[in-house]
């Protein structure tokens, strides 16, 4: 009975404990599905012990292998002092996400209910809170409506956490009111973006302290560059680079970017290309302070 | 949007890039161009050497403050029609009564909603249109 759909222990607290009674019965199919068994032994006032066996499972020896996509990691980002709520009736979720927050030195008040989280917003303000949606009590649309229509609290960011993917359209313009989503299970990049969203931070500049250092490299080892190259830099990209140090038209930046790119592939000078797509790709992302600094690395080129 | 139609021209100022970076993004993914000031003085260069269709304008600003900028806009001959949305931390209603005193349309409220960026920002817009069509 227990894996059956639509099958829940009577007599249980429905505030405590609510759900579909799907749970045991999606599990035992995925379970089958994937080849496996699952047993379960349990002793009433004591607890339940599932066991999930998958036989003969073949490891892949690739798994340390990194994504080659770069993607933002607690490294790449210094948070400033912040407070975040979390609101979620699961504990491990709460610790889970606290302990990432904590770990980028952001500060963290838990709640396990709404009513909890209303309770804490009466004396203390974050500067982001992440909810969970479905709760037993308020739900996380219900909280969301009483934060947003409270003028302390109206302007606090408000991002909903949730397993589901809802397909029902209600809902959907209700999560869409709210200032982000993440999926449970919640993936560090997503999370980090949510953040640096509405949280103060700086970027480590790991990437172009890197490639700084990789030009002065190359200065050293003396590698020059090719004289028709340091005249187009002299004559076209100087004067772009004086009017850029005051300041940045969006226009200006992408032509000293693609100026550098084209002169640095046409005379063989990869730093010179690679400078220039870094300064295009803070063009297209708008990272100002990053668009600036490396501008104003250009000298370190010609005074050489 | 058609390629033929003039994109409209909106100047962000900000003293603080996040915020900045924040704006353009929605701005330029909704088919707008941009520049960008850090400052007061610079925006104000910013105008006087270029048209814009619309400014964002921070109010927190160290040198300048946005209601002085804003004040300048409008004494301008060149500049004093243009629209100025101003950027508030809070919809604190002393401050957003001196916006409104000084020159300013309306004011957007941090942190950001897309939504009400891109409704408010073309609520202006098209009410500059208006306007200028009614001129003799």
């Amino acid at each position: 009975v227990l894996f059956e759909s639509f099958t829940q222990e009577e007599g249980h607290d429905s505030k405590k404990q609510s759900g579909t009674g799907l749970g045991l019965a999606i599990t035992k199919n995925l379970v089958s599905l994937l080849g496996g068994t699952i047993t379960v032994t349990s002793k009433q006032g004591v607890g339940s012990t599932f066991t999930v066996s998958f036989p003969r499972v073949k490891v892949s020896d690739n798994q340390y292998v990194k994504d080659l996509q770069p993607e933002l990691t607690w490294e790449d980002i210094r948070f400033g002092e912040a407070t975040v709520l979390l609101v979620d009736d699961v504990e491990d979720n709460l610790k889970f996400l606290s302990r990432m927050l904590e770990y980028a030195g952001i500060k963290v008040i838990t709640s396990a209910s709404a009513e909890e989280a209303l309770n804490i917003l009466q004396h203390e303000l974050p500067d982001l809170i992440i909810t969970d949606i479905r709760m037993p009590g308020m739900d996380g649309f219900e909280l969301f409506e009483i934060i947003r229509n409270s003028e302390a609290t109206s302007n606090i960011p408000i991002v909903a956490s949730s397993a589901s993917v809802l397909h029902n359209l209600n809902t959907e313009e209700k999560l869409a009111r709210f200032d982000g989503y993440l999926l449970k299970p919640i993936k560090t990049t997503e999370l980090i973006n949510s953040l640096i969203k509405y949280l103060p931070h700086s970027f480590n500049s790991g990437e172009i302290a890197e490639l700084t250092s990789g030009i002065a490299e190359t200065d050293i080892q003396g590698i020059s560059i090719h004289p028709s190259a340091l005249l187009i830099l002299q004559q076209q990209a100087m004067p772009l680079y004086e009017q850029l140090k005051e300041r940045q038209p969006i226009k200006k930046v992408e032509e000293f970017g693609k100026l550098l790119i084209d002169t640095g592939n046409k005379w063989n000078n990869k730093p010179l290309s690679i400078y220039g797509s870094e300064i295009l790709q803070t063009r297209k992302s708008f990272n100002i302070e990053g668009m600036v600094r490396l501008i104003n690395n250009f000298l370190s080129y010609l005074t050489r | 949007m058609p390629p033929d139609m003039k994109k409209n021209k909106i100047l962000i100022v900000d003293d603080n890039m996040n915020n900045v970076q924040v704006l353009a993004g929605i701005l330029e993914n909704n088919g707008f161009d941009l520049e960008f000031a850090l400052n007061g003085p610079d925006a104000l260069q910013w105008l006087e050497d270029e048209h814009f269709d619309l400014v964002l304008l921070d109010i927190m600003m160290p040198v300048m403050d946005g209601f002085e900028v804003c004040r300048i806009i409008r004494d301008k001959e060149k500049t004093h029609e243009i629209p100025i949305i101003f950027l508030t931390a809070k919809t604190d209603r002393e401050s957003l009564m001196r916006g409104f005193k000084c020159g300013g349309n309306d004011y957007l409220s941090k942190p950001y909603d897309q939504g009400e960026l891109l409704a408010r920002v073309n609520t202006h817009l098209e009410l500059k249109q208006s306007r200028d069509q009614l001129k003799p």
